[in-house]
């Protein structure tokens, strides 16, 4: 569909870009869109940032990482952009609990603020964990803080914003923060896959003073992808299903959002996943 | 003789891309030139909220192989200049579990479906015609929906170290006979080539004798792409298959080679379906004037999900322009032209 660029504005060093069109203001958060570069034979997918279906809008951030990103930043407003979407699924706002964390690495925290908003929204108490290498790649710091309010954790690598570690390091205090004593949390994360892996493994530690109060995680995965909707099969992930069984996944229509728990960590390796020995169909 | 229906000819399809192929029983109708191509359409499903799948000539589904396959691990793609890499290695579900769910669906769907088939012997591509023949024996909605299947023969064949099947004219040779012979005789076995050979129409000779009855020209090209940053590989596993505008020109040149040696009967004449690269209809005509007579529109798709029908639409226009009312009459046309 081709969508009309409305606003383009300069968010530190990411470019934030709503995207007008019939559809379009119907994602919700978690979800995400693929827009097509002329050119390039591959599309580039985004997670949506904020979508309002009064005006059938939604915009997304632009980290430029190679010529495709550079084109789309450099939209202008009234240019015209192909865009597939919204597509995939969403975060289970605000889950089965009453207590929504989101924690967000680089531009991973996009959807975070509406996100954040939608499970206030629903009566849950929130917070949020956003982190970054150094400062310049936060993103929407400002957007979230006005939802989370004093529940926001900001932490840099090199401690250039916020407090200088990993997101993990203030993952205990942020969930004892919203869930208090005794409320299940539900973590929404988004960023690189190393974080979410360390996330999914340390919301599970105990929390001093929360004895017994559970926590789920839900992340919401990035794979290289060429097309977004199912047909070109490059963006898998070893998951294990229902039944059990581990299979190279499709993150775009099984995902991009995933129960923590479902998702093969121990199979990450740089830049990818491999394919476990028990995986069906696992080629030996 | 067998040809389909008319009623189950899709409003949606320009009936001035109507062609037939063929198979040992007779002609098969096909009601668009434009096909989708294997491997950039899934089984079909995924492309049904932005397309009419029973307007495209056929859906060619993704390659199947006896049992469920995981394929490798990731990352499978890399972006090149007017192309891409990928590096899927035939994930799939199995013939058993593609029938019973996929090929169904697109039946009740009533859209059309080339099969292809995918194996690491021979035995293993016999086998997997075998059970499909078995599912349109006793479905007769099935075998109206499947118009004809397309032999991978680009993996890599276990009985001789590894190397693909296209790239030796015997092993193709005998893939191609054992198909053809369980498979359905109203039913065309097309056979997709590869670009990665010597001679690509002494290829195309052995798998027609053989008792193909039409090729497919042509498969991906083997491609390398480094990060520079990493000093590595992109793909784990070093090489993917080149596919997009890249290739076009290598893939039309294939075509044209192939249906240069029909036209002087230096191998036995068939339908070639082209493949490689094609955005718009005017890429579908040069393969076409080259000689197809038919086209599949496989990468496109994944910037575009409805590139295979706009490609028909824009082909159909094309067709009008020349003054032509079919594309049949067009078909091989340049060979014709002289300069």
């Amino acid at each position: 569909m081709l969508a009309e660029v409305g606003s383009v504005a300069e968010a530190g060093t990411y470019t934030r870009i709503e995207l007008l069109g019939e559809g379009l203001g119907s994602a919700r958060p978690g979800q995400f869109v693929a827009v097509a570069v002329p050119g390039h034979v591959t599309a580039r997918v985004f997670s949506v940032h904020h979508a309002d279906p009064v005006r059938d809008v939604l915009s997304v951030v632009v980290a430029i990482v190679g010529e495709g990103t550079r084109w789309l930043a450099a939209r202008r407003p009234g240019d015209r952009v192909s865009v597939t979407g919204p597509l995939g699924n969403a975060f289970d706002l605000p889950g089965q609990h009453r207590a929504w964390l989101g924690v967000g690495g680089g531009y991973g925290a996009a959807p975070l603020s509406w996100a954040a908003r939608e499970a206030q929204r629903a009566g849950a108490r929130v917070g949020a964990v956003i982190g970054a290498g150094v400062a310049s790649r936060l993103c929407d710091v400002d957007g979230v803080r006005d939802v989370v309010d004093g529940s926001l954790w900001v932490i840099t690598d090199d401690g250039s914003a916020g407090r200088r570690g990993r997101v993990t390091d203030v993952l205990a205090e942020a969930i004892a923060a919203v869930g208090g004593p005794a409320t299940p949390v539900t973590v929404a994360a988004c960023g690189p896959m190393a974080m979410l892996a360390a996330v999914a493994t340390t919301a599970q530690l105990p929390v001093p003073g929360r004895a017994g109060a559970t926590v789920r995680v839900e992340v919401a995965v990035e794979e290289r992808m060429a097309c977004g909707i199912g047909i070109c099969m490059t963006c898998v992930m070893p998951v294990r299903h229902s039944d059990g069984v581990t299979r190279m996944t499709r993150t775009c229509t099984a995902g991009p959002v995933f129960d923590a728990t479902s998702v093969r960590w121990d199979c990450l390796v740089t830049d990818g996943s491999r394919v476990p020995a028990d995986a069906e169909g696992a080629l030996l | 003789m067998t040809v389909l229906s008319t009623s189950s000819l899709a409003a949606g399809a320009p009936s001035s891309l109507r062609v037939s192929l063929r198979a040992p029983a007779g002609a098969v109708g096909l009601r668009s030139a434009v096909l989708s191509a294997s491997g950039c359409s899934a089984a079909g499903r995924e492309l049904d909220p932005f397309l009419d799948l029973g307007a495209l000539g056929a859906v060619v589904t993704k390659s199947v192989m006896s049992r469920a396959r995981s394929g490798r691990g990731t990352p499978r793609m890399a972006e090149t200049p007017g192309g891409m890499l990928n590096s899927i290695g035939l994930q799939g579900p199995g013939i058993g579990a593609f029938v019973a769910e996929d090929l169904t669906w697109l039946a009740r769907r009533g859209a059309a479906a080339v099969v292809s088939i995918a194996g690491e012997d021979v035995a293993e591509f016999a086998a997997v015609a075998q059970a499909l023949r078995a599912a349109t024996d006793a479905s007769a909605d099935l075998r109206e929906t499947v118009v004809a299947i397309e032999v991978n023969i680009s993996c890599p064949n276990v009985a001789n170290r590894g190397l693909v099947f296209a790239c030796d004219p015997d092993a193709s040779a005998d893939v191609v006979a054992a198909v053809r012979e369980v498979t359905d005789p109203g039913v065309p076995v097309l056979v997709k080539l590869s670009p990665d050979v010597t001679d690509i129409v002494a290829i195309a000779g052995r798998c027609l004798a053989a008792g193909g009855d039409g090729l497919t020209l042509v498969n991906t090209l083997l491609g390398v792409v480094i990060d520079t940053d990493r000093l590595a590989p992109v793909l784990p596993r070093v090489t993917g298959g080149l596919s997009g505008p890249a290739i076009r020109a290598v893939a039309v040149r294939c075509v044209w080679q192939v249906a240069a040696a029909m036209r002087a009967e230096v191998i036995a004449s068939a339908p070639i379906v082209g493949v490689g690269g094609i955005l718009t209809g005017r890429d579908a005509a040069e393969f076409v004037l080259a000689g197809a007579t038919a086209v599949q529109v496989g990468t496109a798709t994944f910037a575009d999900a409805s590139a295979p029908q706009r490609v028909a639409d824009e082909l159909a226009r094309w067709v009008a322009t020349t003054g032509e009312s079919d594309l049949s009459a067009l078909i091989g046309r340049a060979h014709e032209a002289r300069h």
